[in-house]
């Protein structure tokens, strides 16, 4: 049941994660059937040009949308940058016009009502509250057009929407406005949409409409585009949020696949302990005139309805420990509000037949190997002589070519960075490991156990104990060997994903804050500086000050090398002398760079051919060190006012502390435009970009907490089942001990050593075993990043220790307490 | 009924007066032993024995410290042990104590010597080597000391449990069946150690056995049926005790 539960937990976490993805980054497209998305890289690598518009989707594109058959309502989306004006201060906004076909929208409405007329406009609360804006407020919004045309409105609030939870959008105020207001502001420009969304007719396959949408829109001359479902586009965005491969989908179908394999473990490991309680009942059976067959079928169909019903108990279990999380995630984390229960079809149907299935065949082994006991054999009384359990030499060969195999195939896959491979070696490696277990586990427990006995009796007993069925030892240490192994590989690897991911986003967006005038006209004085560098959460500050322009009309700026250094999210990303830090559209190797600053591009100053560090950010002025200005452009900080004219012009990085909450980002902004003395919008930058990243990585890494839990609690489960066992194997020979002299407390002792011995040596390897998977599993994955940051989370894995330690020592209470309990002749007495 | 009175506790090893023990309750209830006196002298050699739920395990059970009897008391070598706690009991039957019983006998993972030493190892006492090589050479245990249990015959491994039961010179060894799971020659060979022990180290032993052979190595055989002692035989041989048991209807 527990396996089954957690089988269905694994689906239900990924469909409730996709469902939250699709909540946060999809939200837009989250009702549609399909989209349509111009593909611009695609289109670039063709060579098509902007104006040859072969992926632009126009009215056009719209107008022949709407007029294929099966398409029952569609929406081009398109968003536009304004400034708003509340009368004190001014915002940037995004304003977008909603879809007018209900089935289409997404902007729920929270008060007031939606935009009717020109006049009137909506604002997302969480910005309407920050600004302090409420129905009834009149703003003035303005834009300029490309013609360079002034437009000004005035507009009324007329209602206020939830906020969206697309990391794009969410991170400025959202304006919804009516097609008419929004035409007025793009002012005439060639209508050019984000995004096509369609919702189909009721029963139109979608492939087909896929199809046909696809070819309607070639038709008109439309070459790059893709025609996706909602949740393709969604997998497709995400993939695009996380570095150009599908790595979110992998890593959740890589733990959904580690999770189905574990179960399958499990539950077979939980069934063999089971069926061998049973083995003499079965063999009973046989003795008085049960046929093969009959025992079989009795057992299969046992098998079945035990499968069933603890599979069905399973999912509802599942279902209500997701939903409790999810609520409490949802309530707790304010950030999270948009995590979402997903229960799936697949989600139910498919752990009751995994579960069932997997009953069925653990029950099946067992229960052949039973039969294949003579009846007579079988009812002789279990012969507890030491097992003399002598792995087969066709065992330890095979278990070492998995192992082997499966290390160079873990190993290639690493430094490939090709998930499947690793996750394949891992695969065959684990249970090469498993397969081996009985070499050389029980010799680690007994030489700890040799090691730490402090030559009492029963600590003594206790590690003879411990390694007298090698094979039991084997299972039980198996079962915990399993869950430690499984959580510290997530620990590390999740540590470690994060930490490289962290490394990626640092490259995206490498500076927090930027304050830029567009109008090139501030300077700064040292007194406003020194006012935001003590603003509550601004960490460092760095000065950019223009020193040149590039050949491609680029203008350069330089600025203090040891604050750029503090400044940057990405420590390899800071140029040295000679180099230019770049933002990512720049081809070639160098730049040329050209001193001073010529309103008629007259070419005066020093020239200088600077090596580019080419970064992920999409948006960067290409920045050096003084040092580089000074030495190649002959530009230094004294000089720099006299080299380039009146106005040097300053822009400003800053790097502020990671732990800010988006309404204390939301503040900050506020308090640095104010203490410069420039429009809010000035200030900007990717904090609050990767801020909402970080976001979805920590919902990422809790759901796989999530999903941690519950393996750990099976593998306690199958601690104190095999304990349990073990203990009411040996009621006799306990009986013996206590007959002799073994006082109660004496054997609960010898007990708890016992188990805490298994416990203890299964952990420990297991945190080996599971750092080693770990680091290599997120070098796999991680691979297409580049490097990756190593990072072991000590203190977490000496808490799994900790915990496993716990909980043998927990889980060998109760058998030891039952046998303590047992009179001595009681023990003696039974069979 | 009294069979033998008891009088000074110099003679007598172990005793009991009045001893009930009772199973279950209501329909199911079996009175097991019911109001035993009994006294057994030391240095002797003495068999119980009983058609099958007669209660002569039960007896020795009691005895022994292993179960608790419902009513009565039971003095092992002077001392009451009918109010002893577990822990006490335990410890009483460490120093006080040895028992061979039918099977099982053995502690699986530890070698022969280590499970002749086990309860004084149990109470974190010295052995006394002298005696220890005494045993082991009377008993012809030598070459096996270091051998595991499933290394050694059924024979030996009882001679192995007497051995444990010897070397703590206990008040009284307690049998349960000794030779129950033995052929006939090892078992005899068992008995004869058994009696020797009596004989020579003045040993007191009370087994319980339900074959006559093994009762006749006996100086004593008491016999029991429905939770009473019924009968007495002195210097008892294969015939007498056939013949008694039959008067009792086993």
């Amino acid at each position: 049941m527990i396996g089954t539960a957690f089988l269905a937990a694994t689906l239900m976490v990924n469909a409730s994660a996709t469902e939250t993805l699709k909540n946060s980054i999809g939200s837009n497209y989250s009702t549609a059937d399909l989209v349509i998305s111009g593909d611009y890289s695609a289109a670039a690598e063709a060579g098509d040009d902007e104006k040859s518009s072969t992926y632009a989707l126009g009215a056009k594109a719209l107008k022949t949308v709407e007029g294929t058959a099966g398409v029952s309502a569609s929406h081009g989306g398109e968003t536009l940058g304004v400034s708003v004006n509340t009368g004190s201060k001014t915002y940037y906004a995004v304003m977008q016009v909603n879809p007018a076909d209900a089935r289409l929208n997404t902007t729920v409405l929270e008060t007031g009502a939606l935009p009717s007329n020109g006049e009137q406009v909506t604002v997302d609360a969480t910005y309407a509250k920050e600004y302090n804006i409420s129905i009834g407020d009149v703003l003035n919004l303005q834009s300029t057009t490309s013609e360079d045309k002034e437009i000004s409105r005035e507009v009324k609030v007329s209602g206020i929407t939830a906020s969206s939870n697309d990391p794009m959008t969410g991170s400025v105020m959202n304006l919804s406005v009516v097609p008419a207001l929004f035409q007025t502001f793009s002012g005439g420009d060639e209508t050019s949409f984000d995004y096509i969304i369609v919702a189909a007719d009721a029963g139109t396959n979608l492939q087909t409409l896929k199809g046909s949408l696809a070819t309607a829109l070639e038709a008109t001359g439309l070459k790059h585009l893709n025609v996706n479902t909602a949740d393709e586009q969604i997998t497709q965005d995400i993939a695009t949020f996380s570095g150009g491969e599908d790595q979110l989908t992998i890593v959740l179908l890589v733990f959904a696949l580690i999770a189905l394999v574990v179960t399958g473990l499990v539950v077979m490991n939980t069934f063999a302990v089971l069926i061998a309680q049973r083995t003499r009942e079965l063999a009973l059976m046989r003795t008085l005139g049960a046929l093969r067959k009959q025992i079989r079928s009795s057992v299969l169909i046992e098998a079945l309805l035990v499968g069933l019903i603890a599979s069905a108990a399973g999912v509802l279990l599942a279902t209500g420990i997701m939903a409790g999380l999810i609520a409490i995630l949802a309530a707790t984390v304010p950030e999270m509000s948009f995590a979402v229960l997903a229960v799936s079809p697949q989600a139910i149907i498919v752990p009751i037949l995994a579960g069932t299935l997997i009953t069925l065949i653990a029950a099946w082994v067992p229960a052949r190997k039973a039969m294949s006991v003579a009846p007579l054999a079988a009812l002789r009384p279990a012969d507890d002589a030491t097992v003399s359990n002598k792995a087969g030499k066709i065992r330890i060969v095979f278990g070492l070519l998995l192992v082997l195999s499966g290390a160079a195939a873990l190993a290639y896959g690493a430094i490939k960075g090709d998930i499947l491979i690793a996750f394949g070696g891992g695969m065959l490696s684990f249970p090469g490991v498993l397969m081996l277990g009985s070499l050389f586990l029980p010799k680690t427990v007994s030489a700890i156990g040799s090691l730490t006995s402090g030559g009492t009796v029963p600590g003594k007993l206790a590690s003879l104990n411990a390694v007298r069925n090698p094979g039991r030892t084997t299972a039980t240490a198996t079962a915990l060997l399993i869950g430690v192994t499984l959580v510290s590989m997530m620990m590390v690897g999740a540590q470690t994903a994060k930490a490289s991911l962290n490394e990626a986003l640092g490259s995206e967006y490498l500076v927090d804050v930027e304050v830029i005038d567009y109008g090139m006209s501030k300077e700064y004085n040292a007194d406003q500086l020194q006012k935001v560098k003590q603003l509550k959460g601004v960490e460092s500050l760095a000065e950019l000050t223009r020193v040149g322009s590039s050949a491609s009309g680029q203008e350069v700026f330089a600025t203090d090398p040891q604050n750029l250094k503090t400044v940057l999210n990405s420590t390899n990303q800071v140029p040295g002398v000679g180099e230019v830090l770049v933002s990512g559209g720049n081809d070639g190797k160098t730049m040329s760079v050209r001193a001073g600053y010529n309103e008629d591009g007259a070419e005066t100053g020093t020239k200088a051919e600077l090596k580019m560090l080419i970064s992920e950010s999409n948006s960067l002025q290409p920045v050096v060190g003084w040092d580089t200005a000074e030495q190649k452009l002959g530009i230094t900080p004294a000089n720099v006012s006299k080299e380039m004219g009146i106005n040097a012009g300053s822009i400003l990085w800053l790097k502020v502390d990671d732990s800010l909450s988006s309404a204390d980002l939301r503040t900050l902004q506020s308090d640095i435009a104010s203490a410069l003395n420039v429009e809010e919008y000035a200030v900007g930058g990717g904090v609050m970009e990767k801020q909402m990243f970080n976001t979805v990585i920590d919902m990422l890494l809790m759901i796989v907490s999530g999903l941690l839990a519950v393996a750990v609690l099976i593998a306690l489960i199958g601690v104190a089942n095999t304990l349990s066992l073990s203990v009411l194997e040996r009621t006799r020979e306990n009986s013996l001990l206590r007959a002799l002299g073994l006082t109660r407390g004496q054997l609960k002792k010898m007990l708890a050593t016992e188990a805490v011995l298994i416990g203890g040596v299964a952990a420990l390897l297991g945190v080996v075993l599971g750092s080693v998977y770990g680091l290599l599993g997120a070098q796999s994955v991680m691979g297409a990043f580049g490097a990756m940051s190593i990072s072991i989370p000590w203190l977490q894995l000496a808490g799994v220790i900790a915990v496993s330690v716990v909980a043998a020592l927990a889980a060998s209470v109760v058998p030891a307490r039952r046998a303590a309990k047992l009179a001595p002749v009681q023990g003696l007495a039974s069979e | 009924m009294t069979i033998t009175a008891p009088h000074t506790s110099t003679d007598i090893a172990v005793y009991a007066t009045g001893l009930t023990k009772i199973y279950g309750e209501g329909t199911t209830r079996v009175e097991a032993l019911r109001g035993v006196d009994v006294s057994f002298a030391r240095g002797k050699f003495t068999a119980i024995m009983g058609p099958s739920g007669s209660g002569k395990s039960t007896l020795m059970h009691c005895l022994a410290g292993l179960d608790e009897a419902n009513g009565g008391q039971i003095v092992i070598g002077g001392a009451d042990i009918s109010q002893l706690n577990d822990d006490a009991l335990t410890k009483m039957r460490r120093e006080k104590v040895g028992f061979v019983f039918q099977s099982f006998n053995l502690v699986p993972t530890l070698t022969a010597e280590a499970n002749i030493l086990l309860p004084l190892a149990l109470a974190g006492k010295k052995h006394d080597k002298a005696w220890l090589e005494t045993i082991v050479a009377t008993l012809g245990l030598k070459d096996r000391l270091n051998h595991k249990p499933h290394e050694l015959s059924g024979g030996q491994q009882q001679r192995v449990a007497v051995a444990r039961a010897l070397l703590t010179r206990p008040e009284v060894v307690f049998g349960d069946e000794p030779t129950g799971n033995l052929d006939s020659r090892t078992g005899a060979e068992v008995l004869s150690l058994l009696r020797s022990s009596t004989r020579e180290m003045g040993q007191t032993i009370i087994m319980v056995t339900h074959d006559a052979v093994a009762a006749s190595y006996a100086d004593t055989v008491l016999l029991m049926k429905d939770g009473q002692l019924v009968g007495q035989i002195e210097e008892p041989t294969v015939e007498s005790v056939t013949q008694a048991l039959s008067g009792l209807g086993a």
